[in-house]
């Protein structure tokens, strides 16, 4: 059982350089053909701002929990990471399958293969971090050291998407429905976690069941980190039981990849 | 393993289990009594191949050549059995891993980067592939707008300059004009000098002739037999045409035995 994982990780580890050169490849494609190409990068995550700026703080005029921020802050410093996680959760599923010209006429160890789509969706994370991070500055306030504290909550859901990227990738191969059956569950996950809607007034029992969300566990530890300058200690509980909950999913991903890989082909 | 050999397969065999829907499939997955109809694509096989070698492989279509290749190369699985492989492979695959809106010169680096190569590897090779395709302007093109042979060129031009142990070719020669077909055996003979074991699949029994110390037959996913090209090419190609005249109850029966193929056409 621990020794897929180790073959995993080998694998991955073993080809580090191809791994990030096609995350970083793969992002790219995706400007290809456009004028501004790199700059997307930018625009994207400002554009998606601007929506939700409009929706929420135009529109419904919703308010900021407690706090010096505006709910518009607030709410991006939220809605960022979740981009970048959900975008890693739709990409992944699909990811050996629809690799499969290559795959079926050339050996690339097969376990990079999801974890370079998340690979991409944690670099583009990376470029619109620094665009809220800015906005966050233009506005006038200061940045703490707190905000190295993000690196631990990104790293924390890499792993987390890792696993699922394993996991899911591999199901989606022999029982194509998964995916479909997931782009739902993701759409559902994003009105379940506390992302644009204030969790302070939830009952009480209500609030232990979001403890349990994973995500919810991310998404309140960027906000922690970058506007209330708590340390990740704060949420300890809750931390205890997402490493418990992402280490144990993280092994059954590796043991489900290893123990369908040997029909991958066949099947794609 | 023996010192001397590149790859050793003992006792293999490829079943691939046909399902006749998806509900099948799954069945066939989880549950460990549930057994489909199969169909065996490689059948025993055991083969050693020296290093420094250069074996052909031929049989017909559907007779497990390319199955065989990829078992070696690591692209698929055997279902029982064992290949041992003491080398970097690399199956010369002249369309794998192309993109259609890249432009040629995108293609060669998008390609040595699926393959693992660094930067500067690829930087060292760029230039000997561009000249080695030989497409002109159309190498910043995207390759959308090639035509089928210039795809080939590019992607054999690729293929041939990775470098690696042992070679695996299937069915690559087939494309490009004569002049490109000369150049590409040239490269082979090259690599033959550097000591490479190539597996060399293919249905130009000329190009077999010319360049293979050892051929093998395959039929049905079974070995028929591993001779010296003069002494199979010619039997095989009688049992080709045998073969066209049977009918299907003949040709679901026959399996053809190498000395007495070698007795009526050598």
């Amino acid at each position: 059982m621990l020794n897929n994982v180790k073959t995993v990780l080998k694998e991955n580890y073993d080809n580090r350089y191809r791994l990030i050169r096609l995350a970083n490849y793969e992002l790219k494609a995706q400007n290809n053909g456009t004028m501004f190409g790199f700059l997307w990068n930018f625009f994207n995550p400002i554009l998606q701002i601007l929506v939700y700026w409009f929706v929420f703080a135009i529109g419904l005029k919703s308010a900021a929990p407690q706090g010096k921020y505006p709910y518009i802050i607030w709410m991006i410093v939220g809605i960022m990471p979740w981009f970048y996680m959900s975008t890693a959760l739709t990409t992944t599923g699909n990811s050996i399958y629809a690799y499969s010209g290559v795959l079926k006429r050339m050996y690339i160890p097969l376990s990079i293969v999801p974890i370079k789509s998340v690979l991409s969706a944690l670099i583009a994370h990376f470029w619109s971090m620094l665009v809220v991070i800015g906005i966050i500055f233009a506005s006038g306030y200061s940045i703490s050291l707190y905000y190295f504290q993000t690196l631990y909550f990104t790293f924390a859901s890499f792993i987390l998407l890792c696993a699922y990227a394993l996991f899911a990738s591999a199901v989606v191969v022999v029982f194509r429905d998964f995916q479909k059956i997931m782009l739902s569950v993701i759409r559902l996950l994003f009105y379940i976690t506390p992302i644009v809607w204030v969790q302070d007034n939830l009952p009480a029992e209500l609030k232990f069941i979001l403890k349990l969300n994973p995500f919810a566990y991310l998404i309140d530890g960027y906000r922690d980190s970058i506007l209330y300058e708590r340390n990740l200690m704060f949420h300890w509980k809750q931390g205890v039981f997402f490493w418990a909950f992402t280490i144990i999913f993280f092994i059954i991903g590796c043991n489900i990849h290893m123990k369908f890989r040997k029909q991958f082909i066949d099947l794609i | 393993m023996d010192k001397n050999l590149a790859i050793k397969c003992s006792g293999l065999y490829k079943k691939y289990p046909l399902y006749s829907s998806d509900v099948e499939r799954l069945k066939g997955l989880f549950l460990p009594f549930y057994k489909p109809q199969q169909f065996t694509a490689l059948e025993n096989i055991n083969l050693e191949f020296k290093k420094g070698e250069i074996v052909g492989l031929i049989g017909l279509n559907g007779s497990g050549k390319s199955t065989l290749a990829s078992i070696i190369t690591g692209i698929t699985y055997a279902t029982e059995g064992t290949v041992e492989v003491d080398g970097d492979v690399n199956m010369l695959a002249a369309n794998a891993g192309m993109d259609l809106q890249l432009t040629g010169v995108e293609n060669i680096d998008y390609k040595c980067l699926l393959l693992g190569m660094s930067k500067k590897e690829t930087a060292e090779i760029r230039n000997e592939i561009i000249d080695f395709a030989d497409i002109g302007i159309y190498i910043n093109q995207p390759m959308r707008t090639y035509s089928s042979g210039m795809r080939s060129r590019l992607g054999f031009a690729i293929s041939v300059h990775m470098n690696p142990d042992i070679l695996i070719i299937d069915e690559a020669l087939a494309v490009g004009d004569n002049s490109f077909t000369d150049k590409c055996m040239v490269k082979m003979s090259e690599f033959k000098e550097n000591g490479k074991t190539i597996l060399f699949v293919s249905h130009s029994v000329a190009q077999m002739n010319d360049f293979c110390d050892r051929v093998i037959w395959l039929n049905k996913g079974k070995i028929v037999g591993e001779e010296v090209p003069s002494k199979i090419i010619m039997p095989y190609c009688g049992f080709a045409r045998e073969f066209n005249s049977m009918t299907h109850e003949e040709r679901a029966a026959c399996n053809p035995v190498l000395t007495k193929y070698q007795e009526k056409y050598l």
